[in-house]
C-alpha cells in the first residue's frame, strides 16, 4: 500500500501558564491509516487533537495539510479541510431527532421551511454509512445508546466533507460487540482512503486496530512505530517512562472467612442472583455491558430496587434499602461514574474526603474544622493522594487521584465490604496501578472486595474469584486456574450451561 | 512571654487572613459598596449622617433576613419561591391572634411558627411528591397567598402592640432592635452552614445531591429542615416588616423577595446551589441597601430605580462570570 501523507505537523510546541503542554512533537498521518495515539492522562493528548481541530493554536510550529503550510488551525479551517473530531463527551442534542443530529446547523430549506422528506432520505444514506440504517430518521437521540450517540457524531463528520477523523477514546463507553462495531466502520473508513487518528488507553485495542502507534509522554513524542514491528513491553515503558514490572501488582494473601453474602437476589431483571465474599478476598463480577453487574452491587448498596433478597454481613442479617443501611451495615460503594455519582466536582478535596465520615468530627453541635483538615491531610499522606492543596477543587485533580479520593472516603468508617464499579474507568496506565495496589491494601486491612469491571484483563489480573453474569442470571463462577480468558467469555456471551459447569 | 506574642501574632494573622479570604472571593461586591458610598456620600450631605446610617440598616433588615432563608435554600440547589407569600400568611395569622388578645413575644412565636410550618408543608411535597423545589414553592406560594386572603378578606389588619413597637423603635445599645435581630439570624446562619453536619450537609447536596446520597447523606431530611429553616426566616421577616408600620397586609412582601434574591445572587451565590457564604449574601444586601438608600436620598424616580436595581444586577453576574472564566 502507499500512502499518501495527508496531515503533517512539524515541531509544535504549545505551552499554557507554567507547563509545556507539548513540546516540539511531530505527527504524522497518511490517507487509509490509522495511527493510534496512547499515553497518560496530561502527556498531551487532548492538547494535540485540540490544536488539529482548532480550538487552541500552537506557540511554535507548522501544520501542513496535502503539503501546504495551513499555519495556524481554526475550527473554521479544520471543518473545512474536513477534520472531525469524535470527543469523549458527545456533543450531541438528546431531544432532537437522529436525522437532525446529523445534519447539525445544516438545515434544508423550501421556501423557507424546512423539508424534512429531504432532510430524512439524506439522513438515511448518512446511516446507511455508519450502520444504523435500523433506525428511524425522527427517532429523537435520547432513545438511542451511548454507541448508537457515538455513531450518530461519526454520521454528522461524514455528512460533511471528511478526510481525518480524530477519535478520543471512543471505546470507553462501549461494550465488546459494539467496540467491534465500531472498529468494522473504521476499516471501512481506511478503505476509503480517511486517515484515522485514534486515542485510547487499551493497548489490546491499539493492536487489533491501529497501523501505527505513537506514545506521548509529558508532552513529548517518545515512541512511534508501525504495529507490526511494536512490542507491548516497549510501549507500556515509553507511557511510563519507568520500567513497569508487574501491571497487577496484587500479592496472594490469606482470603477469611465469608463477609458478605447476597441470597436469592430477584429485580426485574435479575434472576436469583447469590453472591458471597470472604475477608480479604477480591471477587470480580463480569458481565457484557446490560448483563446486570451494576443492579447487582446497587441493590447491595440499597439504590436499587429488588423484589426478593437477602444481604448478611458476618453471617447475620441486615435490611439495606438506602445507601444510609449499607454504610451502617459496613458497606462502602464507589460508583461507576465517578463525576456523576461520587464527588462534589466544584467542592474542595477536604469536602471530598470527609464527606461519608463527617460525623466522627462532630463535637457536641459542632464541626471540629481543625480536626477535619488534619485527617484529611493525614489519609492525602496515606494514600499517596497527589494534589496541590486541601482546599483545590476536586475537578483540577487527576483521574486517579480523584479515584482514591473516593476510595480514601470510605475508609474511616471502617468499612468491611467495598463494592467497587469500574473503578479504573477514564485513568491512565500508571495510576491503575496504583488503584490496584489501593485495593490490595483494602483486603490486606480485612475488607471483602467485590469488583465490577469493564475490561476482562483487569479481573485476570487481580481477582482471586470471578462471577460472570449474562442478562441477569448467573452464567459461571470461577476461582484459581479456572480464571482464564476463555471460561469467562464464553460464560458471558450466554455460550456456557451454568447448571454444567458445577 | 514568647508563647503570648506567638499567639497573639496567630490571631493577628488569623484575622489577616479572614480578611484577605474575604476579599479574595468577595472583592468585586467589597469595592462596589466602597464606590457607591463614595459617590453617595458627595451626592448628598445626609448620606453619611447617623442618622440615615440607622436607616439603611432598618431597611435591610426584614429583606436580609429573608435573604439568609434564601441563601440556606439555594445552597441546596432549590430556590424558595414562596418566601413572600409566606411573609403574608404569618403577617395575617399574627393579625388574626392579636385581634383576638395575644400580645408580647408570642406574637413573634406564631409568626415563625406559620414559617416553620409552611416550610414543613414544602419539604413535604417535595418529598413524597418528587416535584423541583421550584415548582413546589410556585405552587404552595399561591395556596399561601390564598389563605391569606381569604382570611383577611383582602384587608389590612392594625397590629400596634408594644412589643412589636420595641422592636420597630427600639434600641440595644443604640442599635435599632430590628437590625440586631438580622445581626443575630446571619451569625446563626453563619454558624450553622460552617460548622454543622447539617450545614455541610447542605451544601453537599446543592454540590452534588447524587453524590451526597450515595455517601450515606439523608438528602430528603437536608431538604427538609433547609425549607423550614427558609419558612422560618420569612416569618420572622413578617414581624419585622409589620413592626415598622403596626399593620399585616395579605399582599406583603412583594418585590422584597427579589431584592433579597439579586442580592443573593451579587454575593456570589450560584443558582444551581452548592456554592456561596453567609458573608457574600450580607455584602450583597449591603450593596443593594445602599443603592435603594442613596436613590432615594437623591429622590430618584421610584419606578427608575427599579430599573437601576435590574441593570446592576445583570451587570454584577457578567462581572462574576468574567471573573471565574479569568481563573
Amino acid at each position: 500500500m502507499s500512502y499518501q501523507i495527508l496531515l503533517e505537523m512539524k515541531n509544535i510546541t504549545k505551552r499554557f501558564p507554567g507547563v509545556v503542554a507539548l513540546d516540539s512533537v511531530n505527527l504524522v498521518v497518511s490517507r487509509g491509516e490509522v495511527l493510534t495515539v496512547v499515553g497518560e492522562n496530561g502527556a498531551g493528548k487532548s492538547t494535540l487533537i485540540k490544536i488539529m481541530s482548532g480550538a487552541y493554536q500552537q506557540d511554535e510550529g507548522s501544520i501542513f495539510f496535502n503539503g501546504k503550510d495551513v499555519g495556524k488551525m481554526t475550527p473554521r479551517k479544520s471543518i473545512d479541510l474536513g477534520i472531525a473530531t469524535i470527543y469523549q463527551e458527545l456533543s450531541n442534542v438528546k431531544g432532537m431527532s437522529v436525522a437532525e443530529n446529523i445534519f447539525l446547523g445544516v438545515q434544508h430549506k423550501k421556501n423557507g421551511f424546512i423539508d424534512y422528506k429531504k432532510l430524512y432520505a439524506e439522513s438515511m444514506d448518512i446511516q446507511q454509512k455508519v450502520g444504523l440504517e435500523y433506525l428511524r430518521p425522527e427517532t429523537l437521540l435520547f432513545e438511542l445508546s451511548t454507541a448508537e450517540q457515538q455513531l450518530i457524531e461519526i454520521g454528522r463528520a461524514y455528512s460533511r466533507n471528511l478526510n481525518i477523523i480524530i477519535m478520543d477514546e471512543p471505546t470507553s463507553a462501549l461494550n465488546n460487540i459494539e467496540t467491534e462495531k465500531l472498529f468494522t466502520l473504521i476499516r471501512k473508513m481506511k478503505t476509503e482512503g480517511k486517515a484515522i487518528i485514534f486515542i485510547s488507553h487499551k493497548l489490546d485495542e491499539v493492536f487489533s486496530i491501529g497501523d501505527r502507534v505513537q506514545v506521548l509522554r509529558n508532552g513529548e513524542s517518545v515512541y512511534t512505530s508501525l504495529i507490526k514491528s511494536a512490542k507491548r513491553d516497549e510501549i507500556i515503558n515509553s507511557i511510563c517512562g519507568r520500567e513497569l514490572k508487574e501491571m497487577y501488582p496484587v500479592s496472594k494473601r490469606d482470603i477469611g472467612d465469608i463477609v458478605f453474602e447476597i441470597k436469592n437476589l430477584n429485580t426485574d431483571y435479575l434472576q436469583n442472583i447469590n453472591i458471597n465474599v470472604r475477608e480479604k478476598e477480591i471477587v470480580g463480577l463480569y458481565g457484557l455491558m446490560g448483563s446486570g453487574c451494576s443492579d447487582i452491587v446497587e441493590c447491595a448498596f440499597g439504590t436499587g430496587v429488588y423484589e426478593t433478597g437477602d444481604f448478611y454481613v458476618n453471617g447475620s442479617k441486615v435490611e439495606i434499602h438506602a445507601p444510609k443501611d449499607a454504610r451502617s451495615a459496613g458497606i462502602a460503594y464507589t460508583p461507576a461514574d465517578r463525576q456523576e455519582k461520587a464527588l462534589l466536582i466544584t467542592h474542595s478535596v477536604k469536602n471530598n474526603l470527609t464527606l461519608v465520615t463527617l460525623r466522627q468530627f462532630i463535637k457536641g453541635l459542632f464541626i471540629n474544622l481543625r480536626k477535619e483538615r488534619e485527617t484529611a491531610s493525614e489519609w492525602v499522606s496515606r494514600y499517596n493522594i497527589k494534589i496541590k492543596t486541601l482546599n483545590e477543587p476536586v475537578i483540577t485533580v487527576s483521574g486517579g487521584n480523584q479515584q482514591k479520593i473516593v476510595l480514601a472516603r470510605w475508609l474511616a468508617s471502617n468499612p468491611k465490604i467495598f463494592l467497587l464499579n469500574d473503578p479504573t474507568k477514564g485513568i491512565d496506565v500508571g495510576a491503575k496501578v496504583e488503584i490496584y495496589k489501593s485495593i490490595e491494601d483494602l483486603c490486606n486491612l480485612g475488607c471483602g472486595v467485590i469488583y465490577v469491571a469493564a475490561e476482562l484483563p483487569e479481573l485476570l489480573g487481580i481477582a482471586d474469584r470471578v462471577y460472570v453474569i449474562h442478562e441477569g442470571a448467573m452464567a459461571g463462577e470461577y476461582a484459581g486456574d479456572e480464571i482464564t480468558q476463555k471460561n469467562i467469555v464464553t460464560s458471558a456471551i450466554g455460550e456456557k450451561n451454568y447448571g454444567n459447569n458445577n | 512571654m514568647v508563647t503570648t506574642t506567638k499567639q497573639n501574632s496567630s490571631i493577628g494573622s488569623k484575622i489577616i487572613n479572614f480578611f484577605k479570604s474575604v476579599f479574595g472571593s468577595y472583592g468585586s461586591v467589597l469595592i462596589a459598596i466602597i464606590a457607591l458610598s463614595i459617590v453617595w456620600s458627595f451626592a448628598s450631605p445626609y448620606f453619611l449622617t447617623i442618622a440615615n446610617i440607622k436607616n439603611i440598616g432598618v431597611y435591610m433588615s426584614a429583606a436580609g433576613i429573608i435573604a439568609a432563608g434564601i441563601t440556606v435554600s439555594m445552597l441546596l440547589g432549590g430556590l424558595d419561591l414562596s418566601q413572600m407569600a409566606i411573609m403574608a400568611l404569618s403577617g395575617i395569622v399574627v393579625g388574626v391572634a392579636f385581634k383576638a388578645g395575644v400580645t408580647g413575644p408570642i406574637l413573634l412565636v406564631i409568626a415563625i411558627g406559620v414559617g416553620l410550618l409552611s416550610g414543613v408543608i414544602n419539604g413535604a411535597i417535595m418529598n413524597y411528591l418528587h416535584l423541583s423545589p421550584i415548582i413546589t414553592t410556585l405552587g404552595t406560594s399561591l395556596i399561601f397567598r390564598s389563605i391569606a386572603y381569604i382570611v383577611s378578606q383582602g384587608n389590612m389588619t392594625v397590629v400596634k402592640d408594644d412589643f412589636l413597637v420595641w422592636i420597630g423603635r427600639g434600641k440595644i445599645l443604640g442599635i435599632p432592635v430590628t437590625l440586631c435581630f438580622m445581626v443575630v439570624v446571619y451569625i446563626i446562619v453563619g454558624i450553622v452552614l460552617k460548622y454543622t453536619q447539617f450545614g455541610r450537609n447542605v451544601i453537599s447536596v446543592g454540590g452534588n445531591a447524587e453524590a451526597s446520597y450515595l455517601s450515606g447523606i439523608n438528602v430528603k431530611k437536608t431538604r427538609a429542615i433547609a425549607f423550614m429553616v427558609s419558612g422560618s426566616c420569612a416569618g420572622l421577616s413578617t414581624l419585622l416588616f409589620i413592626s415598622q408600620g403596626y399593620v399585616a397586609m395579605p399582599n406583603a412582601g412583594s418585590g422584597a423577595d427579589l431584592d433579597a434574591i439579586a442580592s443573593v445572587i451579587i454575593g456570589g451565590l450560584s443558582v444551581g446551589g452548592g456554592r456561596g457564604s453567609i458573608i457574600g449574601t450580607f455584602l450583597g444586601m449591603l450593596f443593594f441597601s445602599l443603592l435603594a438608600n442613596g436613590m432615594s436620598l437623591l429622590s430618584m424616580n421610584s419606578y427608575a430605580q427599579l430599573a437601576v436595581k435590574g441593570s446592576l444586577l445583570i451587570i454584577a453576574v457578567y462581572i462574576d462570570i468574567l471573573r471565574r472564566s479569568k481563573k
